[in-house]
């Protein structure tokens, strides 16, 4: 077959993955081969059609890559899907986590909407008092993080995460937030085709599912943290694609 | 509150060179027909309400996309439905987050409703626009 170095349409993306993913794999690895990540995933699913192994084995190899990085005694890091490339998360762990949908559907409301709101407020005001010093390492202005102690309002361009979802085990102890960065950050934990989401998504309520979890470093309270060295780092789409690779 | 009350005091909280402009209604009545075109909905009237004060809001941790781009704001409304439409989920047209939160509007049920990002469970429904607006309004504000 004659191959386009930057497919882009359905057709040219089938006539692409007639080669194989290991295949596809090593064309961008080459430099032979370009794809739109979103477009190149968003096809690959489609041809997939909710095929639950696929995204089990997807889980497991994004656990394997992880197992393999610690083993190399690279450090922790997570790796995910952010729509602008894959970022590397510097300081995350991927842990297997046995997620249960919360079946008891007006407990997570409850905790959502009115536990979470008081809480928040509460939390803010005592990592701005107890934690300042590593707010501010983090790159918070000394006002926000005064303002943060008064009111418990967030720094500008902030979010509050949960390390485990509500929709899992999670609750909202003050151990299960962290502040993180309302850009590449909190997006990419959230990526949409992280394995982890996939098979969140096709869990029914009160169902027990495998999931491979990015979890923020449990030693801070802020994401990114440049003075322990947790920040996102743009690697190549290839490192993440590799682990739709059912060959692998 | 009312939005108008809510969205001003949020936009006189930021530093003076961040405070994104109200729009024009000639502006706004443009940018209606854009969203139409690129995602089947028009704006719904509370968001124009915003816009009439400030273009996007962001507030402890709530943002309300604006119009234009602006230094504070990731995206504009329309980067972000295209975003988010596109690698999230293309059932729903957003038009606001706090936190882990997404205040969106369901064409298929035709209902606001809040979202979160994991699993997409909808843990609030609003009877209609103004409802969803001043309640993600006064979560971020409280």
């Amino acid at each position: 077959m004659n191959l386009i170095s930057y497919p882009r349409t359905a057709a040219e993306l089938a006539e692409l993955l007639k080669l194989g993913m290991s295949e596809v794999l090593r064309l961008l690895r080459e430099n032979k081969l370009r794809v739109n990540l979103r477009g190149f995933l968003s096809y690959l699913f489609k041809t997939k059609n909710d095929d639950p192994e696929f995204v089990a084995n997807a889980n497991q190899s994004l656990l394997s890559w992880y197992e393999q990085r610690i083993q190399s005694g690279t450090g922790p890091a997570a790796l995910a899907y952010h729509v602008s490339g894959v970022r590397a998360l510097h300081g995350f762990t991927i842990q297997r986590v046995s997620y249960v949908r919360k079946l008891d559907r007006k407990q997570y409301k409850r905790e959502r909407k009115n536990e979470f709101k008081s809480v928040r407020k509460a939390w803010a005001k005592e990592i701005a008092v107890k934690h300042a010093s590593e707010l501010e390492g983090a790159g918070i202005p000394k006002a926000e993080i005064t303002r943060m102690a008064e009111t418990g309002k967030l720094p500008t361009g902030y979010h509050v995460h949960h390390r485990v979802p509500l929709d899992d085990g999670g609750s909202n102890a003050y151990d299960n937030l962290i502040l993180i960065r309302d850009d590449v950050e909190h997006r990419a934990v959230h990526g949409y085709y992280n394995p982890g989401e996939q098979r969140i998504v096709r869990l029914n309520y009160g169902e027990t599912g495998e999931v491979a979890l990015p979890m923020p470093p449990a030693d801070t309270i802020v994401y990114p943290n440049i003075a322990k060295g947790y920040v996102s780092e743009p690697v190549p789409n290839v490192e993440f694609l590799r682990i739709f690779d059912e060959h692998r | 509150m009312s939005i108008a009350e809510l969205v001003e005091n949020m936009t006189l909280d930021l530093n003076e060179a961040n405070r994104p402009p109200a729009r024009t209604e000639s502006e706004i009545a443009a940018a209606d027909r854009r969203f139409a075109a690129d995602f089947g909905i028009s704006l719904p009237s509370a968001y124009k309400e915003v816009l009439r004060h400030a273009d996007g809001v962001l507030h402890n941790g709530l943002t309300i996309w604006p119009l234009e781009k602006h230094a504070i704001f990731r995206q504009t409304i329309f980067e972000a439905n295209a975003d988010l439409r596109d690698s999230f989920d293309n059932r729903f047209a957003y038009f606001g987050q706090f936190d882990e939160e997404l205040y969106v509007f369901e064409s298929a049920t035709q209902r606001y409703c809040a979202i979160e990002f994991v699993g997409k469970p909808v843990w609030e429904e609003f009877d209609d626009d103004k409802e969803m607006f001043e309640f993600m309004l006064e979560r971020a504000w409280e």
